[in-house]
């Protein structure tokens, strides 16, 4: 499977089915991220219940702490 | 009007004067006593200065005191006017009045924006000083209100809706719904992550201009401005987190939060960010 995260391509050989498993693939926290799926903003909440297809364009903002 | 004359601004105003009359004439006609002369953003050109048809010059009369219209046009003066009226017609609002808040609030008050909508649930604290814009007399006030206060002093002409709320999913759109931008300065990250997930749900035509990555003493020149899309906008190096304790600098925090400032001016100004 071929996503495009954050404007880069990555190839998969065991797809994520969902959001919710991407983030776990990747190590990313998601309740500290703001995510956009083929330019549709996605709920944290509702992560696990997005599917993955070939060619998605997945953007990942990952915030730290600090203001 | 007869070719001889040609019209010129002078502190706002339309005036008509004689082709070829140079800056020193123009002095000694509209401003007694010594004055400060800015034409067109220049500060105190050469005397002999030739004036040109729609030329806008500020004579800036040292008496220390100024009716409000003389002192509005006064205090912009340095920047083009075309800007200063798009800024003024503008309505942004600021999420959180801590280090980021604090700097961008001050940032686009002194821009000359018309109204800042600033929410923040917090109170003035000691630890605050090391790099948020407020002042020992300011100790235990709302943070709200004391940078209300603050750009009260400075910018009397900025209208600042001081929101003493915590900042969420639920409130946002009643607290920026006016708004042609948001500007997120919170500081834990789950808050910045449901705050910009919230507000590009419900507000999906307002830009936004997050931080992420502002804490400890690493380079400056890490720090960019990420376009996500053309309503997300990410300033900072992405990376470095004060929940892993290298502290908050009033350098660096506050280049993070000029620039979001900055980012802000630039989309008002449909500039290339």
């Amino acid at each position: 499977m071929k996503l495009i995260i954050n404007g880069e391509e990555h190839l998969f050989a065991q797809p994520p089915a969902t959001l919710e498993a991407l983030f776990a693939a990747l190590s990313i926290p998601a309740a500290r991220t703001a995510v956009e799926l083929n330019g549709s903003v996605i709920e944290q909440h509702t992560l696990g219940a997005t599917p993955l297809q070939d060619g998605d364009r997945v953007e990942i903002v990952s915030f730290v702490g600090g203001g | 009007m007869s070719e001889a004359n040609i019209r010129i601004y002078i502190n706002d105003s339309l005036h008509t004067v004689a082709a070829g009359t140079t800056l020193a004439q123009a002095r000694a006609r509209f401003c007694v006593g010594t004055a400060t002369a800015i034409l067109n953003t220049a500060v105190n050109p050469r005397p002999e200065t030739v004036l040109h048809e729609h030329d806008r010059l500020y004579l800036f009369a040292h008496t220390g005191t100024y009716t409000d219209t003389d002192l509005s046009a006064l205090m912009l003066e340095r920047q083009p006017r075309e800007a200063t009226v798009k800024l003024r017609g503008a309505c942004i609002g600021i999420a959180g009045a801590g280090g980021l808040g604090s700097v961008v609030a001050e940032n686009l008050a002194r821009a000359g924006i018309g109204r800042l909508v600033i929410a923040d649930h917090d109170v003035v604290e000691p630890s605050n000083l090391n790099r948020q814009r407020y002042f020992l007399r300011q100790l235990g006030l709302p943070k709200t209100a004391a940078l209300a206060n603050t750009l009260r002093e400075c910018c009397p002409f900025v209208q600042v809706d001081a929101v003493q709320e915590t900042i969420n999913a639920d409130n946002c759109v009643r607290v920026f719904g006016s708004c042609a931008i948001v500007c997120e300065c919170l500081d834990a990250a789950e808050s910045k992550a449901a705050l910009v997930t919230a507000l590009r749900r419900q507000l999906p035509d307002v830009p936004i201009v997050a931080a992420s990555g502002l804490a400890g003493c690493g380079s400056a020149r890490s720090i960019t401005v990420r376009t996500v899309s053309d309503k997300l906008y990410v300033v900072g190096d992405q990376h470095s987190d004060s929940a892993e304790g290298p502290g908050l600098f009033a350098g660096r925090v506050g280049i993070v939060a000029s620039m979001q400032a900055h980012v802000i001016i630039q989309l008002l100004l449909e500039q290339q960010i």
